[in-house]
């Protein structure tokens, strides 16, 4: 058994940029496996040669799917694995149910942080923004979101060859997830900022209602509509819906008391 | 109707549309596809920004829930928002001003069926990167790492062109829908979809968006945030 070699910092940066491409040819029957095998090609070029490269490569174009952010924390740790696994030191079997034991928690992980929670915070934030007359609210949107993201990556890949099978100890320990809540709650308040921003340009347009009444107009559509998606009635059916609605309503209104 | 604007403009949201698409999936996913993002860039472009602003914060709002949970392929947000914004900036070209209220409702009503196209094209993309999984397979039975990069490229390729045709198609759609309604729509019409710009699509979006929080004290400090706002705008004018 000879000593896992030492991968250099040029190598593990290739890893790192090709992981933006983890999802380039994602496919129904093995989702992101030709994106897995493109990012670890550079490494199992480096450990092995001949019939052991193609063995490594399989391995490497297996079934896989998960969080491409998070998925940065698996492959640095795939990386090291390897280079135990050219030394002999770890059978060939660790690396693949190493991945199939991550994918799950991985993807839950990051779908709750980033998906469920920083997106749409970013997104609220940009609006309110925009709405403000802040006409570099979508840089701020990229700014917040890939500050986040980008950390993510760098880390993921560094901790995961760093600690290899062990990085699933200190992911749990990071605990995204628990950033989530808080997220949730600052959303609210731009989102709650955008419908005054809204109910201000409303009460200022042609189709002002006056008496206060823009307001509450307002909440009460906002409830109709939230109640109504609770219901799994689509965004496009509410659309469509209110729209032929709103037409015939001052279609009528008008023909019984003209006033436009 | 100047034809050659119209053509360069509809070339240019193309190009547009295919390089950020990249973004949704493929590459990297840096939210570059998030509608106000994508509306802006296109405004900036196209030279009229705070459209590209405001009619992209609506559309944000109306798209927040299209989100990609694992193998599920929800609507293309992207493609319908390049379909919307690129409609009323390239109808903002060719009349000289695009702001209006009645424009904007009339462009997302014409474009959101286009979310479900880009939908129906992401399946099919999937469907073929098949032939590109099996080709990995090959090359990794030959022993050859490298030829990842081409199958990766080839991948990248099919997602940019596809897409890149879509939003053309969905953009020169909504222009030719405010095209041919700019004059038909007045009085009683004119105000109702003033009403609904000004109404129902921002409710609707705001409504999407707050669907997605699940913590009821989350959603009252919306409430509580909006009442303040309102109050101290109120006072402010």
């Amino acid at each position: 058994m000879s000593k896992a070699q030492s991968i250099p910092r040029s190598l593990l940066a290739r890893v790192l940029f090709r992981s933006l491409f983890l999802q380039a040819a994602t496919n129904f029957e093995r989702m992101q496996n030709v994106g897995f095998g493109y990012c670890m090609a550079p490494v199992l070029k480096q450990l092995y040669t001949g019939e052991a490269l193609q063995t490594a490569m399989r391995r490497h174009l297996e079934f896989y799917n998960s969080h491409p952010y998070m998925s940065a924390a698996v492959l640095g740790a795939s990386v090291r694995m390897e280079t135990q696994i050219a030394a002999g030191e770890l059978p060939a079997i660790r690396v693949s149910s190493f991945k199939r034991s991550m994918m799950g928690p991985m993807a839950a992980i990051g779908d709750s942080f980033f998906w469920s929670s920083l997106r749409p915070l970013s997104a609220a934030f940009a609006v309110a923004s925009a709405l403000s007359g802040i006409l570099w609210a979508p840089l701020a949107l990229l700014l917040l979101y890939n500050l986040c993201h980008i950390t993510v990556r760098i880390w993921g890949i560094s901790a995961g060859y760093r600690m290899g099978e062990q990085v699933v100890m200190e992911i749990y320990r990071v605990n995204l997830p628990r950033f989530a809540d808080l997220a949730h709650y600052v959303t609210a308040v731009f989102l709650g900022a955008a419908g005054g921003l809204f109910v201000a340009q409303a009460q200022r347009s042609k189709v002002a209602l006056g008496d206060g009444l823009e307001p509450i107009l307002f909440v009460v559509l906002c409830l109709i509509f939230l109640l109504s998606l609770r219901r799994k009635i689509s965004m496009p059916r509410l659309l469509y819906g209110f729209a032929a609605g709103c037409l015939i309503l001052v279609g009528v209104l008008n023909a019984l008391f003209p006033l436009l | 109707m100047e034809i050659v604007l119209l053509t360069y403009d509809l070339a240019l949201i193309s190009l547009i549309g295919g390089l950020l698409s990249l973004d949704r999936r493929a590459v990297g996913q840096f939210m570059l596809t998030q509608p106000i993002v994508a509306i802006g860039l296109l405004g900036l472009v196209l030279g009229d920004l705070s459209t590209g602003i405001a009619l992209g914060a609506l559309v944000q709002l109306l798209f927040m829930a299209s989100t990609q949970f694992g193998a599920n392929v929800p609507p293309n947000e992207l493609v319908a928002a390049l379909s919307i914004g690129g409609g009323v900036l390239m109808f903002g070209r060719q009349e000289g001003g695009s702001s209006d209220a009645v424009l904007f409702t009339i462009a997302i009503l014409a474009g959101t069926p286009m979310a479900t196209l880009g939908r129906s094209l992401e399946i099919w993309l999937e469907r073929a990167n098949l032939g590109i999984a099996h080709r990995a397979d090959a090359a990794a039975n030959a022993g050859q790492p490298q030829r990842l990069m081409v199958l990766t490229a080839l991948g990248l390729s099919r997602t940019f062109g596809a897409n890149a045709i879509i939003v053309a198609v969905g953009a020169a759609l909504v222009f030719a829908v405010l095209w041919g309604t700019r004059s038909v729509i007045g009085g009683v019409i004119a105000w109702s979809i003033t009403a609904m710009t000004t109404y129902i699509v921002p409710a609707l979006g705001l409504a999407v968006a707050l669907s997605l929080i699940r913590r009821r004290r989350a959603l009252a400090l919306a409430g509580l945030t909006f009442t303040i706002i309102t109050i101290a705008l109120g006072h402010l004018e």
